[in-house]
């Protein structure tokens, strides 16, 4: 199949295209399972919900509207998944060791790198409201107006979030010394 | 200036989205106030980490995996038709109506309040069907999948299913017990039909389902009511 722009997939997969979800998933699965994993911070969680957003997309791709961007809605499920997730476990504060992400993705080749483990700590204690925002932003690099249409948010908000998101994050980092 | 005013500044510089006028200004900023010269350098090094956080590739299976669980078609197909004009709402509240006297429900008030007239009524009437959630049933005799949809102020399950038998269906939710004869009629088919749950109400509490084969309970599966805001 040709390079078809997403719209076109997902009235093709309404009409009965298998082929054409396919096509969806290949190109979304690398940043939604991003998402999950730095929303989650473990591998097979974000597996978990990278399944389940496409799995839920494909089986409400009826109720999608074309009037938003298809990977709004995409995040929009995903985002909701993680914070299923999130509520699933135990509080935080008691970091277990078992939820820590323990696949060698790239940011691991660099073992040992202080500064990374640092980030990937903060982020797990700011609360997931502000690291929704920090991760749409940061790690799907979504514009401020595509992170409002994915959250249902007021921009300004979406920008109000992610400032603080930002100060708490210096914030941490500070308090462990990292920077 | 204020401080609101400086952050937003430095964030602006962040996402490049300052115009050259306000570069001017945070320049300014920058060499007069050496402690917002610290916070915009510690603030540009959290986004640079953040950055490098990187892209991990999943693993092959995930596609895999997501692939192989597809069902059929989309349930476009079912919640289109359940909404639709064509269908009508009023043959979908005749099937109902239908499927209550011809006594394929049996509706059994285990405990708790009788349900709501209102609510009886209303739940395959109003046209504003959503879906609420869905599970596959996928293993042992009978497979498909359940759907739950709120509608107006009730809820409704859309069971779609195939069997090599006579399966019946217990829904079961907060003391309020459903039972579907006969759903997958013998000898074996598939069927898909839609039922309202009423006295169900929205409290975000689970629904089970159990499908029997003479009897016998052979499968299970749980779906979740909305909170009602």
């Amino acid at each position: 199949m040709k390079e078809l722009d997403d719209a076109t997939l997902v009235l093709r997969c309404r009409e009965g295209h298998r082929d054409a979800f396919e096509q969806l998933v290949i190109r979304y699965q690398k940043p939604v399972f991003n998402v999950a994993l730095r929303m989650l911070r473990n591998r097979q969680d974000a597996l978990d919900v990278a399944q389940t957003t496409f799995l839920k997309a494909y089986e409400h791709v009826g109720d999608y509207d074309p009037a938003f961007r298809f990977y709004s809605w995409l995040y929009r499920i995903a985002i909701n998944e993680c914070l299923n997730a999130l509520a699933l476990r135990k509080p935080r504060g008691e970091l277990d060791a078992n939820t820590a992400d323990e696949g060698p993705g790239p940011d691991r080749a660099a073992e040992g790198d202080q500064a990374l483990h640092a980030i990937e700590d903060a982020l797990m204690l700011v609360s997931p409201e502000l690291r929704t925002v920090t991760v749409l932003r940061h790690i799907a690099q979504l514009s401020y107006e595509d992170i409002a249409e994915t959250l249902g948010l007021p921009e300004k908000t979406v920008k109000s979030r992610l400032h603080s998101a930002r100060e708490r994050l210096r914030d941490h980092l500070r308090q462990c010394g990292a920077i | 200036m204020t401080d609101d005013d400086r952050m937003a500044l430095i964030h602006g510089e962040l996402d490049g989205e300052l115009s050259s006028e306000q570069r001017a200004d945070l320049a300014r900023l920058l060499l007069a106030d050496p402690q917002v010269r610290v916070l915009r350098d510690e603030l540009q090094d959290l986004c640079n980490r953040l950055g490098g956080l990187g892209q991990s590739e999943p693993p092959p299976v995930l596609r895999d995996s997501i692939l192989r669980r597809l069902p059929p078609a989309p349930l476009a197909t079912v919640a289109q038709t359940y909404r639709s004009a064509s269908f009508g709402r009023w043959r979908l509240a005749a099937m109902l109506a239908g499927l209550l006297t011809a006594g394929t429900i049996v509706y059994e008030t285990v405990t708790g309040p009788a349900p709501a007239g209102r609510e009886t009524a209303g739940t395959m009437a109003a046209d504003t069907a959503a879906v609420v959630d869905w599970v596959t049933v996928g293993s042992g005799p009978v497979t498909g999948r359940a759907t739950l949809y709120r509608d107006g102020s009730g809820l409704a399950v859309a069971l779609e299913l195939s069997a090599a038998q006579s399966v019946d269906v217990l829904i079961s939710s907060a003391g309020h017990s459903f039972r579907i004869n006969d759903l997958v009629s013998a000898p074996a088919g598939s069927v898909r039909r839609t039922a309202a749950l009423p006295g169900v109400r929205m409290q975000g509490q689970a629904i089970e389902l159990t499908f029997l084969i003479g009897g016998r309970a052979v499968s299970r599966a749980t779906l979740h009511a909305p909170s009602r805001p």
